[in-house]
């Protein structure tokens, strides 16, 4: 059956519903265009052109809406707190989409299934020249690294008690015990969604517990998934920093293990002139926290453990719906699982060459 | 009977590909038929080698459980399948009881070098690796 968000009619009618969220003098609003789109697949994403008119006429006013998908999302974090990410961030210094209301109420919202509505930003999040290894591009690509290291800093920087993601996610009860507390808190959440015991879980988490760093410098707000293909970016800016559904309290290493493509490694003439060392040591220069490659490392490894988790949540969906799951969550909760696992085989193997 | 299930599968990977893929017009509805064909394809190879696989990692576990129960002081071995040609299900059902018994063997055995840890490793290792053929083997032609 065809969504009701693809209904312009009930879209435009759910808007002017709600029209005071969408702006303090607008008196109306309507829909003239809506997709979905195909780029982040944990959850629905649609794009709404709204034009919305106040007293000084009609303007145009982008928006998207974000959702579960029916059989719910892939990853095991929930919509609402997605949503109370972006509003917790509305006022501080990290570029984020502007987030308007959460719809809960089944007699307005499109197909009766919650959502959130935030205003969609201006720009893409696809950067081309990062791949691009031709020599005259290196300024580019070095200028980008580390732009997006300044908008991990500006994350790490927030005051997290005072914008309240204290009463969004657990507290690590000290810096030290970050990470340990993360492996096991992530590691219970994969058991229980697995629905059976896992030795290569087991003997990975093992190994992962032994060399638990516990030289974080601080509990910081952290995004999760990051980097190329998350931000948007315009002019040579990142204008909005999207996909926070692996945002926790915890060290910062977390989210610079977890950055995508955006730390290339560029050597002219011998000589490394961008990579990881240059990166941390810009990373620390904006943030004042220093991050380790020994930590980099460890939450690298720790990724297996997150990814088998969220696999495992769309294996649990797959259970529950049978036939009816969708190929995404069995696509997930096969394929990419077992990638997971074969990473959790390596950090295990890792045990054994660490001591011998 | 012939055909059997690989030429099946084989034979509608072969007409998805070939006859839907081309006449399909929206982006979405293009990259679903895609994951699916690569399923299938996975599927198909599943068909053909996992039971050995199955066998040969159940027999493998029992072997190392069974090794170490009385030292280690380990919970009793789960049973084997009751029937001599046992159907892919209660072998998968097997292969997830053993796997039970060696992760809470695992963790009952702290020491990451006592040597039912080097040896549990070594299985989870292969146990892993042989899956390969239809979770990255089979993958080949667009993907999603």
């Amino acid at each position: 059956m065809a969504s009701q968000l693809l209904d312009l009619d009930v879209v435009s009618g759910w808007l002017d519903s709600r029209r005071e969220r969408l702006g303090p003098r607008v008196q109306g609003a309507r829909a003239v265009r809506v997709e979905q789109l195909s780029r982040g697949v944990s959850r629905e994403t649609w794009a709404v052109d709204a034009v919305v008119r106040g007293p000084d006429g009609e303007r145009e006013l982008p928006l998207a809406v974000r959702r579960d998908h029916p059989a719910g999302s892939v990853i095991p974090s929930d919509l609402r707190t997605e949503y109370e990410v972006y509003a917790r961030l509305a006022d501080t210094a990290v570029p984020v989409a502007r987030a308007l209301w959460f719809e809960d109420d089944a007699a307005v919202a499109p197909d009766g299934r919650p959502g959130y509505v935030r205003e969609r930003v201006r720009g893409s999040w696809h950067l081309p020249f990062l791949s691009d290894d031709d020599p005259a591009r290196d300024d580019r690509r070095i200028e980008a690294s580390r732009v997006h290291l300044e908008a991990l800093a500006a994350v790490h920087l927030v005051d997290w008690r005072t914008c309240g993601f204290d009463r969004l996610f657990p507290v690590p009860s000290s810096p030290a015990a970050a990470a340990v507390e993360l492996l096991e808190r992530v590691r219970r959440q994969a058991e229980e969604l697995l629905g059976e015991a896992s030795p290569v879980l087991a003997e990975a988490c093992s190994a992962l517990a032994a060399r638990a760093p516990r030289d974080a410098p601080a509990v910081v707000l952290c995004k999760g998934t990051n980097g190329h293909g998350e931000e948007v970016w315009r002019d040579g800016r990142i204008v909005a920093m999207s996909d926070w559904e692996l945002a926790c309290l915890g060290d910062p290493a977390y989210d610079l293990a977890q950055v995508q493509e955006m730390v290339p490694t560029i050597v002219r003439d011998g000589r490394r002139v961008w990579g990881w060392p240059e990166a941390l040591e810009h990373y620390t220069s904006r943030s004042g926290l220093v991050v380790t490659e020994e930590r980099l490392r460890w939450y690298r490894d720790l990724y297996a453990v997150l990814q088998l988790a969220y696999c495992a949540h769309s294996g649990a969906a797959v259970r529950r719906l049978g036939a009816t799951a969708p190929l995404r969550f069995v696509w997930t909760a096969y394929e990419v699982a077992y990638h997971a696992e074969r990473k959790l085989a390596a950090v295990a193997a890792s045990a054994r060459s660490a001591t011998t | 009977m012939h055909p059997g299930p690989l030429e099946v599968v084989a034979a509608a990977v072969t007409a998805l590909e070939d006859v839907v893929a081309p006449a399909v017009r929206d982006e979405h509805a293009e990259s679903t038929l895609r994951t699916a064909v690569q399923l299938l394809r996975s599927t198909r190879v599943r068909l053909e080698v996992e039971q050995q696989a199955l066998a040969e990692e159940c027999a493998e576990l029992r072997a190392l459980l069974e090794l170490w129960q009385v030292r280690l002081a380990l919970a009793a071995v789960p049973a084997p399948a009751a029937l001599r040609y046992p159907a892919r299900a209660e072998q998968a059902h097997e292969a997830a009881a053993l796997r039970s018994a060696l992760a809470a063997a695992i963790d009952a055995v702290p020491d990451p070098d006592h040597p039912f840890r080097v040896a549990a490793r070594d299985v989870v290792q292969r146990s892993v690796d042989r899956q390969q053929p239809w979770l990255v083997d089979a993958f080949t032609g667009p993907r999603r």
